[in-house]
């Protein structure tokens, strides 16, 4: 049992690096030519076609410290039709998120992050607060680094 | 303020209303309304809305006179589309009443500071109802509208959303064994018994 829940933890957290992206990705494509979510979940092979878009997301734009971990994570997870259930379920998501943009104007995603990571018991992970972590960079970043 | 926004023949437009609104909410210190807006209007077209300030939130105050037919339905959409927009955090849906649209610019203020306006607020969480209210009235009505925003229902809304999609995924990815494995060592988390071993 106790495997179990910690084998959940872990596609907890990789399923939240996966929306993360996919976030980034929708909101993106307002500006860039990248595919929108519902156009990649469209494909046939949306491992894929994800992997394409975040690809050319990092290579071409930037935010690669989101998409190199997202698409590591995709590549990580087998052909499967429960993988593209999964990946169509978070991308339904966070469609209906993105929807909001004058939420995410107002740093949403922000807010919504820093509740869910707060909550210990769904990632069993204990979230730093944003003025500890910035103690902690100060000190350990040298002042003539 | 132009002689042509205050004296067409027509009465006085709504952009005037609306910016001599913001003035008086700023003079009471409801609102704070920047110099640009309220000085705006010498031989410049005046602005649709009045953009304020209630502590940190941004404000837009939309009025209509209920000379026209579906004010109210225009003005919802109008309120819904700048919120959706980005434009402000909190929208003020004002119907004016009609005596207000031939009114002696003189006299404009005493008449704003009696009249009775119909009010509607807007925020991401969608609109409230449309009450009567004055210009008293509307301190206590900005108040309510913020303390719901900063209850943050929207942020509650998407959480819970990205919660149920974790979990849907979450179960489907369960179905591999070999899966967690491989994401546990992509993502260095550590396995429980390690890290009770760490707690300790």
């Amino acid at each position: 049992m106790r495997i179990m829940n910690d084998d959940l933890r872990i596609y907890r957290v990789a399923s939240l690096t996966l929306a993360n992206a996919m976030l980034f990705q929708e909101v993106i494509s307002q500006r860039e030519p990248v595919k929108t979510l519902r156009e990649t979940i469209e494909s046939k092979d949306i491992v894929g076609e994800f992997n394409v878009q975040w690809k050319h997301i990092e290579s071409k734009i930037d935010f690669i410290p989101i998409f190199k971990v997202a698409r590591e994570i995709l590549l990580a997870l087998p052909s499967s039709p429960e993988t593209d259930k999964a990946l169509r379920r978070l991308a339904e998501s966070a469609i209906k998120i993105s929807r909001n943009r004058a939420a995410l104007r107002h740093d949403l995603m922000g807010r919504i992050f820093h509740k869910l990571l707060a909550d210990a018991k769904f990632f069993g992970a204990f979230y730093t607060k944003i003025p500890a972590a910035t103690l902690l960079l100060k000190l350990a970043i040298n002042e003539n680094d | 303020m132009s002689r042509r926004e205050i004296n067409s023949e027509h009465g006085l437009r709504e952009e005037v209303l609306n910016v001599k609104l913001a003035e008086l909410l700023s003079r009471t210190g409801l609102l704070s309304v920047p110099e640009s807006i309220i000085k705006e209007g010498i031989g410049k077209r005046l602005p649709d809305v009045a953009i304020g300030d209630y502590w940190g939130v941004r404000v837009v105050l939309e009025g209509k006179i209920a000379d026209k037919a579906n004010v109210r339905d225009v003005l919802e959409k109008d309120c819904l589309r700048r919120i959706e927009e980005g434009i402000a955090a909190l929208a003020i849906g004002i119907v004016y009443p009609t005596e207000l649209r031939h009114s002696d610019w003189t006299a404009l203020e005493q008449k704003m500071r009696k009249v009775t306006f119909q009010v509607k607020i807007f925020t991401e969480a969608g609109g409230g109802e449309w009450v009567d209210s004055n210009l008293e009235g509307l301190s206590a009505i900005l108040r309510r509208a913020y303390e719901s925003l900063v209850h943050e229902d929207v942020v509650k809304g998407a959480v819970e959303e990205l919660r149920q999609s974790i979990e849907v995924a979450s179960a489907a990815l369960s179905g591999s064994p070999g899966t967690a494995e491989r994401l546990r060592r992509l993502l260095i988390v550590p396995r429980a018994e390690e890290a009770d071993e760490n707690n300790e």
